[in-house]
């Protein structure tokens, strides 16, 4: 099973934003309606994946378990740089036989937003703003066209959902509806489905 | 549900008030020549989880042993019953630990634990998703269609064995390497039960 997706990050002046479409595809059939692409890492960290599920959902979980593990052995937070790095050890351990994933890794490090994007073979980039997956072309232009630099959450949200919607329109391997997850200092929020829909109405 | 598995099947999985039901027909077919008129494909593992698969039967079997015998000795072990989600997450990884050499099976697992009632869908190589109805194989699409159109929260047996059986129905008749009438496997509330439903 593949995600065909549509997945966004945008880092804000007070905290990042999340977004994906919610399809998974297997070739070209609809696998999955509700499919999670957003996944919580920890109280102040959160990812998007896209690609192979089998491969990005293992390694979620392997995230999720050393973060907790860190934070258990050295009892201090652990940051966003060292989640991404950790991620990016794995993808390239398997660099001859890539798992075919892209991720963007996001977290506040105390007051600061940070977020980083991962591809198959493990490239690490920081990013201010980025989208990945099948919808990437669609979603980008909406983004390149419409985000302000240095952005407000308040500012972001409504350029965002347009972005994932543009996607979901012109790429077959997106759909279904947005998730969106919003990431700040005093911690995780996720979107209703009635928010997202005011915010496409605005 | 996926194009890469070489051998056809219809195989689903239906949420109900009261449980899952799973159904799978029983041919086994290798292009165009049916080998068997007896598949079996949807299995009881105790009387709380089931499993049904699509794809290449020799691999479906070895994991159903290994997933069996686990399940037993967890629950021997640990004098509880294992969850069908920890069930789902078990095989999950026992897929994904052949992921240079992938099995040629999609599974559904399935049952009902203090969680509530629950159905998963594993693909060849271990992804794992819960779903209120799922449809796999070459007759998946069909079926599928037929599901989605008449499936509701909180259906009766009845009524999901009578919705089971139409798109196992419509799979069969539309998908050549499906056929050879179908196998039921309920697992609720009120108890688990296998039947055979011949069809043309």
């Amino acid at each position: 099973m593949f995600k065909g997706t549509t997945t966004i990050g945008v880092v804000c002046k007070n905290g990042i934003i999340l977004a994906t479409d919610r399809r998974v595809t297997s070739g070209i059939y609809v696998a999955h309606k509700r499919g999670r692409k957003i996944y919580i890492l920890d109280d102040n960290k959160a990812a998007t994946i896209a690609g192979l599920v089998a491969d990005a959902q293992m390694i979620m979980d392997y995230l999720k378990y050393q973060i907790n593990l860190m934070k258990l052995t050295h009892k201090l937070p652990i940051s966003t740089r060292a989640v991404a790095t950790l991620a990016s050890n794995i993808l390239f351990s398997s660099r001859y036989y890539p798992y075919i994933v892209q991720f963007i890794i996001a977290g506040m490090d105390g007051d600061e937003p940070k977020m980083y994007v991962l591809d198959w073979f493990g490239t690490l980039t920081e990013e201010k703003f980025v989208a990945t997956g099948s919808g990437t072309p669609y979603a980008i232009g909406v983004l390149e066209a419409i985000l302000k630099t240095n952005p407000t959450i308040e500012e972001a949200l409504p350029v965002i959902a347009k972005a994932v919607k543009s996607a979901m329109e012109r790429d077959p391997g997106s759909g279904e509806g947005i998730d969106i997850l919003i990431l700040r200092k005093e911690g995780i929020k996720e979107l209703s489905d009635e928010e997202i829909s005011n915010l496409l109405k605005s | 549900m996926s194009q890469e598995i070489p051998i056809g099947a219809t195989t689903i999985g239906i949420v109900f008030k009261d449980g899952v039901i799973l159904a799978s027909e029983k041919r086994i077919s290798y292009g165009l020549t049916v080998m068997s008129k007896a598949g079996k494909k949807v299995f009881l593992v105790n009387d709380r989880i089931g499993v049904a698969f699509a794809g290449l039967i020799s691999d479906a079997q070895a994991i159903l042993r290994r997933l069996a015998s686990e399940i037993r000795l967890y629950e021997l072990e640990n004098n509880k019953r294992m969850s069908i989600r920890s069930a789902a997450k078990f095989l999950s990884n026992l897929l994904y630990a052949q992921r240079p050499f992938p099995v040629f099976t999609e599974t559904i697992i399935g049952g009902i634990d203090d969680e509530g009632n629950k159905l998963f869908v594993l693909d060849q190589l271990g992804s794992l998703l819960e779903d209120k109805y799922i449809a796999l194989g070459t007759g998946g699409v069909l079926a599928i269609s037929i599901i989605e159109s008449e499936y509701k929260d909180g259906m009766s047996l009845e009524e999901a064995r009578n919705l089971a059986i139409k798109a196992m129905k419509a799979a069969i008749s539309r998908d050549i390497t499906s056929g050879d009438g179908t196998d039921i496997v309920i697992i609720s509330r009120s108890g688990s039960k296998e039947e055979f439903i011949p069809m043309k």
